[in-house]
C-alpha cells in the first residue's frame, strides 16, 4: 500500500525530533515571561533525551531523566490522528503529530513532536492504521465452502425421502 | 479594504498553509466541504457583542469624564482601544477560521481542519467510528446549523466538559456548523456500512480470515462425504 518505498526508509530513520524543537521549546519558555527559569530545565531534559522508534509493528516515544517514560502503540491499536502545528512551528516548519487509541484518555497517547516531514508521518501512520490502507476484507469471501453446504443439503434431503420411503413401506 | 489588507498581513504573519488540506493517502474521495457561512455569523455575534459592550462602557465613561473626574477620560480610552482590538482580532482571526476550516470525507475516513493560531487536522477512520450523531444548540437553531459528531472509542478525559469542547479534543471528530447535518450524518452512515465490523471489536478479523475458512470447508467436505456414506447404507 506504501506509494512511495523511499520515503518509508526515511520514516523508519527518524530517531530523534528535529533540533528545530529545541528552539521551539526555548521560543515557548521565553513567551511565558517569568517562568522561563522554571520551564527551561525540563524542556531541554525533554528535548535532549526525546527518542522515536517507528517499526514494523508500532511507534515507540522514550524520553525522561528521573521519570523515564516509554510509550509503544501498534499500529492496527491507533484511533485518531491529529497532526497539530501551532503558529510558532509553523513559522520553524515543525509540525506534531499526535495518535491516540481507545484508552480512556482524552490526551494523546503518543505525541511525536518537532517533524518536518509531518505530512509523510501521517500518511504513513494514516496506511497502516486500521481502515485506512486497506479497504474492508469481502463480508464473505469465497472459499469453496457455499458448493459443498449446497451439495451436503442436497444429500441430507435425499436421505430423508429415502427413509421416508421406507417408513411408508 | 481595511480588511483585505488585515487579512493579508494575518495569512503573512500566521502562515496559514495555502488550499485546503491534503486528503488521506488511498481510497477516493467522497466530499469536501466547509462551514456555513451562518456558522461564522454564530462565531462572530459573541464577539461583536462583546466588542460593543466594551464601546458603550468607553462611551460612557468617556461622557462620565466630562462632568466629573477628568481622569475617566484615560480609563475610557484603554476601554476603547480593547473593545476595539478584540472587535478586529477577533473578526479577523474567525473569518479566516472560518476559511480555512475543511472537512474531507473518502470512501475510509474522515479529516477535519480547524483552527487558526494552531492549527489542527484530524483523521478518523470509519472503521474506528462507534456512534455518529447530530448536535444543534438553541442558538444554533436559530442560525439554522448543526454539528455532526464522530465519536471513536474511548473516553473523553476527566476534565474537558462533553458537550462545549470546540477543538478535536479526544476521540471525535467535530464537524461543526454546517446547514444539512442529516445529509451529511446518513452520507457518513452509507460509508459506514461498508465496514461490517466498524467500532471495536477484533480488528484482526479480517486480516487471517482465509485459513480458518479453508479449514472449515475442508470439514465440510468431510460432513459431505460421512453423509454420502450414510445414504449409500440405507439404500443398500
Amino acid at each position: 500500500m506504501a506509494p512511495n518505498p523511499g520515503g518509508e526508509s526515511e520514516i523508519f530513520a527518524i530517531q530523534r525530533p528535529d533540533p528545530k524543537l529545541l528552539r521551539l521549546y526555548i521560543i515557548r519558555c521565553i513567551l511565558t515571561g517569568p517562568f522561563l527559569p522554571i520551564l527551561i530545565l525540563p524542556h531541554l531534559f525533554r528535548y535532549y533525551t526525546l527518542r522515536y522508534r517507528f517499526d514494523a509493528e508500532g511507534i515507540g516515544v522514550t524520553v525522561g531523566v528521573l521519570f523515564r517514560r516509554e510509550s509503544y502503540i501498534t499500529y492496527t491499536r491507533m484511533q485518531d490522528i491529529h497532526l497539530s502545528r501551532g503558529f510558532i512551528e509553523r513559522w520553524l516548519g515543525l509540525g506534531t503529530v499526535e495518535v491516540q487509541t481507545a484508552a480512556g484518555s482524552s490526551e494523546a497517547e503518543i505525541r511525536i513532536e518537532g517533524l518536518t516531514k509531518f505530512n509523510e508521518v501521517r500518511d504513513f501512520l494514516y496506511t497502516r492504521m486500521r481502515g485506512g490502507g486497506t479497504m474492508p476484507a469481502a463480508a464473505k469471501p469465497a472459499d469453496g465452502s457455499a458448493p459443498v453446504l449446497a451439495e451436503i443439503r442436497d444429500e441430507l434431503r435425499a436421505l430423508r425421502t429415502e427413509l421416508e420411503k421406507r417408513r411408508g413401506v | 479594504m481595511v480588511y483585505r489588507a488585515l487579512r493579508r498581513a494575518a495569512i503573512g504573519i500566521l502562515k496559514l498553509p495555502e488550499g485546503p488540506p491534503t486528503p488521506p493517502p488511498g481510497g477516493t474521495i467522497v466530499r469536501v466541504f466547509n462551514a456555513s457561512p451562518r456558522f461564522l455569523t454564530y462565531r462572530l455575534l459573541p464577539i461583536w457583542i462583546g466588542s460593543g459592550a466594551l464601546l458603550l462602557v468607553a462611551g460612557a465613561l468617556a461622557v462620565g469624564s466630562i462632568f466629573e473626574a477628568p481622569v475617566l477620560m484615560g480609563v475610557a480610552v484603554a476601554v476603547g482601544i480593547v473593545g476595539l482590538g478584540v472587535f478586529v482580532v477577533g473578526t479577523v482571526t474567525n473569518r479566516l477560521e472560518f476559511e480555512w476550516r475543511y472537512y474531507i470525507l473518502t470512501d475510509r475516513s474522515v479529516r477535519i481542519r480547524e483552527g487558526v493560531i494552531f492549527l489542527k487536522e484530524s483523521t478518523l477512520t470509519f472503521a474506528n467510528v462507534q456512534n455518529l450523531r447530530i448536535r444543534k444548540g438553541p442558538i444554533q437553531q436559530l442560525f439554522g446549523i448543526a454539528d455532526v459528531l464522530v465519536d471513536t472509542a474511548g473516553g473523553a478525559g476527566g476534565g474537558k466538559d462533553d458537550e462545549g469542547n470546540a477543538m478535536q479534543r479526544g476521540h471525535r471528530g467535530t464537524i461543526q456548523g454546517i446547514e444539512n447535518p442529516t445529509e451529511i450524518r446518513d452520507l457518513v452512515l452509507g460509508l459506514l456500512r461498508k465496514y461490517r465490523d466498524a467500532g471495536l471489536g477484533d480488528p484482526d478479523d479480517h486480516s487471517h480470515g482465509s485459513k480458518p475458512r479453508e479449514e472449515d470447508a475442508e470439514r465440510f467436505r468431510e460432513i459431505l462425504a460421512e453423509v454420502k456414506a450414510l445414504r449409500t447404507a440405507l439404500t443398500r
